[in-house]
C-alpha cells in the first residue's frame, strides 16, 4: 500500500483503490485491513475522487462506476463492486456465499443468502470468542482441504443493531462505522481482540434460516442434500469446466451439514459452539 | 381406445453426482440443480427413453414386491416432478 492506494485481495486476485481523498482511503483500509494483498493479479483499479462538496465519484479505466455520491454510499458501492469483481475473477478457487468462523483451526461454515442471518450469527459467535473469517464469502482452492474467508468488516443491517448494542464496548472506535440507516460495519477485532483467521479446515456446514417466532430446529442433511445446497450457494461455478461439481461434492462428502432454523440467536449460537467444541 | 403410453427420457446435458444412493443433477446451461432422493434417483435412472411409466412401475415392483402399492403411486408422481424440474423429456 502506498499513501494513496490500497490493494485488497481474495481468492487469488486483487483490486486496487486509488484516491486523493484520505478519509475514504482510511475507511477502506480499516474495513479491509485483514484482506490487504500483495503480488496478485489486479482485476480492478478504482480511481476514487471527491469534490469540494464531499461528493464522491469513482471510475474504472474509462468507465464511471458512480458519481456524486455521499461518503456512505461511495463506501458501500466500492465494497460491493470489489467483492463482485473478486468473486467473478477467480478461476482457481470455488467461492461460496457463506459466513465462516474458526475454533482451534476448524471452520464452521454458515452458508446462506441475504437475510438468512449468517452475518448476525457470525458477529455473535465472534463476540463469544470464535475467530472471525468472513460474513459474506469463503473460497475453496481446488485440491485444498481448507477454506479461506474474505475477512472484511462485519456488515450488520439495522435489524441486527441489538448485536452491537449488546457486545460492542467502544462505539467511538475507528473501526465502528454507523450509517444513516442504522446499518453498521464493525472491524472484527472490536468484538474479539484476537479473533480473526484467514484459513481453516471445514468441520461443520450449517445452512441457517432466521424466522421470527420459529422454534429452534436442527436437521442433519444427507451428503447429496449438502451438495445440492452447496451448489445453490456457489458464486463462480461458470469459471470451472465441471461447474465446481467435483470439489463441492468432495466438501459435501467429508463435512457434516445441518439446516438450522432459529429465532433466538443465543440458542442458535450455543448449539453451534457446542457442536464445534465436541470435535 | 388404447391408453396413452408415456415414455419419459432423461434430458441431456446434466452433470450427475451420486452420493449414498441419492443423486444431485446439475445442468449448467439451464442453471438447474436437482436433488433426487434414493427413490427419485432410481426412477430417473430408469427413464432411459425405452421404459414407459408402466414399465418402470413393473421393474421396481418386481424388485420390491412388498412396496407394490407405494411404487404405483410414487413413480408417476416422481416422473411428473422431475419433468416439472426440467430433468425429463417425453411422455
Amino acid at each position: 500500500m502506498t499513501a494513496d492506494s490500497l490493494l485488497v485481495q481474495f481468492a487469488g486476485n486483487a483490486v486496487r483503490f486509488n484516491s486523493d481523498d484520505l478519509e475514504i482511503l482510511k475507511s477502506l483500509t480499516i474495513h479491509f485491513k485483514n484482506c490487504i494483498g500483495a503480488d496478485l493479479p489486479v482485476v480492478a483499479n478504482y480511481e476514487v475522487s471527491a469534490d469540494a462538496g464531499d461528493n464522491f465519484s469513482a471510475r474504472m479505466g474509462s468507465a464511471d462506476l458512480f458519481s456524486n455520491c455521499d461518503f456512505e454510499s461511495a463506501l458501500r458501492q466500492l465494497m460491493q463492486d470489489a467483492l463482485l469483481r473478486l468473486n467473478g475473477a477467480s478461476k482457481t478457487e470455488l467461492i461460496f456465499h457463506a459466513a465462516a468462523l474458526a475454533h482451534q483451526g476448524q471452520a464452521v461454515i454458515l452458508c446462506g443468502k441475504t437475510a438468512s442471518g449468517k452475518s448476525s450469527l457470525a458477529a455473535w459467535l465472534t463476540a463469544l470468542g470464535m475467530a472471525y473469517m468472513t460474513d459474506e464469502v469463503i473460497s475453496l482452492p481446488m485440491g485444498s482441504e481448507s477454506v479461506n474467508g474474505f475477512c472484511r468488516s462485519i456488515v450488520l443491517k439495522p435489524g441486527s443493531s441489538f448485536i452491537w448494542k449488546r457486545w460492542l464496548k467502544n462505539q467511538d472506535a475507528e473501526g465502528f462505522l454507523r450509517f444513516a440507516d442504522n446499518s453498521v460495519w464493525i472491524e472484527p477485532s472490536l468484538l474479539n481482540p484476537d479473533g480473526t483467521k484467514a484459513t481453516a479446515a471445514p468441520r461443520l456446514i450449517i445452512f441457517p434460516r432466521y424466522e421470527p417466532d420459529a422454534a429452534f430446529r436442527i436437521e442433519r442433511l444427507t451428503r447429496a442434500e449438502t451438495l445440492f445446497r452447496l451448489l445453490q450457494h456457489l458464486v463462480n461455478a461458470r469459471n470451472f469446466p465441471d461447474y465446481g461439481m467435483d470439489a463441492a461434492s468432495h466438501l459435501a462428502r467429508r463435512v457434516n451439514a445441518y439446516t438450522l432454523t432459529y429465532s433466538n440467536i443465543e440458542t442458535a449460537s450455543a448449539w453451534i459452539q457446542k457442536t464445534i467444541q465436541q470435535g | 381406445m388404447s391408453a396413452l403410453i408415456r415414455i419419459p427420457k432423461q434430458c441431456a446435458g446434466f452433470l450427475i453426482e451420486q452420493m449414498d444412493g441419492e443423486t444431485v443433477l446439475l445442468h449448467p446451461a439451464k442453471n438447474i440443480i436437482i436433488h433426487a432422493n434414493e427413490t427419485a434417483a432410481l426412477i430417473w435412472q430408469l427413464c432411459d427413453g425405452n421404459n414407459s411409466e408402466q414399465d418402470i412401475v413393473k421393474i421396481l415392483s418386481s424388485a420390491y414386491p412388498d412396496s407394490r402399492d407405494q411404487i404405483a403411486k410414487d413413480v408417476p408422481e416422481t416422473i411428473q416432478r422431475l419433468r416439472a424440474q426440467g430433468a425429463l423429456d417425453g411422455g
